[in-house]
């Protein structure tokens, strides 16, 4: 199925006929296969989110609410009013499906200015998109394609830049291992959003991100759900 | 299709008020980047975005896609270009006029094959040749034509200097427009195969 096919009325032998040689290789290449387009997405890290056009997913939500809502003369009312009852979200801070670790391999760094989500916290997102549920993740912070210490600047800069944003951004520890046997503290930065601040994170254009789930080095899963549990650095 | 997308179109299938909804906040990003880099102007984009649920809302049923996002993307992208096409402002476009401008030297020039090359048929050959093509150069070709991105968007994606991108841009639109020379005529292709 190709979505040229019912949506684009400028196909055929007249739009030919009245279109130069590029706009016809342009809507051509429109109908690219989807196995080629799959082949792309999946080889490459997620592009830049384009920060200007954003809007927040309940937005666009609410946005597309009302498009229906003309179109079927709805009722929308009711629904808002039922997303409006608030409850404390419920804190989503570890794998759910016991088949993804916590714990994952070796990755591509994102982009600077793009970001992406390991495996567990992106089937978290899908499982429980649209609930009131709240996501605890470690991210990881990189710029120029390394992966920036929790001592560099430009990590502090860019928590701070994150908490004047309104984020719920610090950071916390999980143990790792010192040596074979000694444990140690692990310090990361970490934290609690909503879907939507995590669909649409306001990336910034000189770092990169990748949101996991925080575990120890064992494997248990690093459960701090707020800022109370966050510790200070200075 | 994962099973979210699955979801979603259902949704659609199902004639679900929530399908425009759900699709806005799963695909929202994904058309609004199509249609900017086309348009380059964010109310433009917005509208075409709007647009676009509205269109898709309209198609599913009877369309029924393999890929819930790729068709969504497709008619974003449609729906910008004939926005851009209607607009004929190359001030306000994004990418389109630049990528418009290389492309058009691919088709060859004679009327028999504009005449000939419907746009069906084009997608075929155009599909045919990015299967010859070393992933890397199909991958480039893809975000440039496909996805409308600016060069050094690309660039900076890839690892690769821009004018290293161009260079490839270049040569891959060259062997395109024999390819598509081949397509129209294939005794042609047949006296390039044996030499």
């Amino acid at each position: 199925m190709n979505g040229s096919d019912t949506t684009n009325g400028k196909n055929g032998i007249s739009a030919l006929a009245s279109s130069t040689r590029g706009d016809r290789l342009y809507r051509a290449i429109g109908r690219i296969d989807d196995d080629l387009l799959a082949e792309y997405e999946a080889a490459g890290v997620r592009p830049a989110a384009y920060r200007g056009l954003k809007r927040s997913g309940a937005l666009a939500a609410a946005s597309a609410a009302v498009l229906l809502a003309l179109l079927l003369g709805g009722r929308l009312g009711e629904d808002v009013r039922e997303t409006e009852q608030a409850q404390a979200p419920i804190v989503i801070a570890s794998a759910e499906d016991a088949s993804v670790s916590s714990i994952e391999g070796s990755y591509m760094p994102p982009e600077d200015g793009s970001y992406f989500y390991f495996e567990a916290v992106r089937k978290a997102l899908d499982k429980h998109a649209g609930e009131n549920v709240n996501y605890f993740v470690e991210i990881d912070l990189f710029a120029d394609g390394s992966r920036l210490a929790v001592s560099d600047p430009r990590t502090r800069a860019e928590v701070n830049r994150l908490n004047k944003l309104g984020l719920d951004v610090g950071y916390s520890t999980v143990w790792t291992y010192a040596g074979t046997t000694k444990k140690k503290d692990y310090v990361y930065v970490s934290g609690t959003f909503t879907e939507e601040k995590l669909r649409n994170f306001p990336a910034a254009d000189e770092i990169g991100y990748a949101f996991r789930f925080a575990a120890d080095k064992d494997g248990t899963p690093d459960e701090n759900d707020s800022a109370a549990k966050r510790i200070k650095i200075k | 299709m994962d099973e979210e997308e699955q979801r979603i179109l259902n949704l659609f299938l199902n004639k679900d008020e929530t399908a425009i909804a759900e699709a806005a906040k799963r695909y929202g990003a994904y058309c609004r980047s199509i249609s900017y880099n086309i348009l380059g102007d964010k109310r433009d984009a917005e509208e075409c975005v709007n647009d676009t649920w509205l269109k898709t809302w309209n198609a599913i049923p009877p369309g029924r896609p393999r890929r819930l996002s790729f068709f969504i993307g497709r008619i974003a992208r449609n729906l910008a270009f004939d926005r851009f096409k209607a607009k004929k402002t190359q001030k306000r476009g994004g990418e389109a006029q630049t990528v418009l401008l290389e492309l058009d030297a691919c088709l060859p020039a004679a009327e028999s094959v504009e005449d000939s090359l419907l746009e069906r048929e084009l997608a075929r050959a155009i599909n045919a040749f990015l299967r010859t093509l070393p992933m890397s150069e199909r991958h480039l070709f893809i975000a440039r034509y496909w996805h409308g991105e600016p060069l050094a968007q690309i660039a900076k994606r890839f690892g690769m200097r821009e004018n290293r991108v161009k260079a490839a841009l270049f040569r891959t639109r060259s062997r395109l427009k024999i390819h598509l020379e081949q397509e129209e005529n294939p005794d042609e292709r047949k006296r390039y195969n044996e030499r």
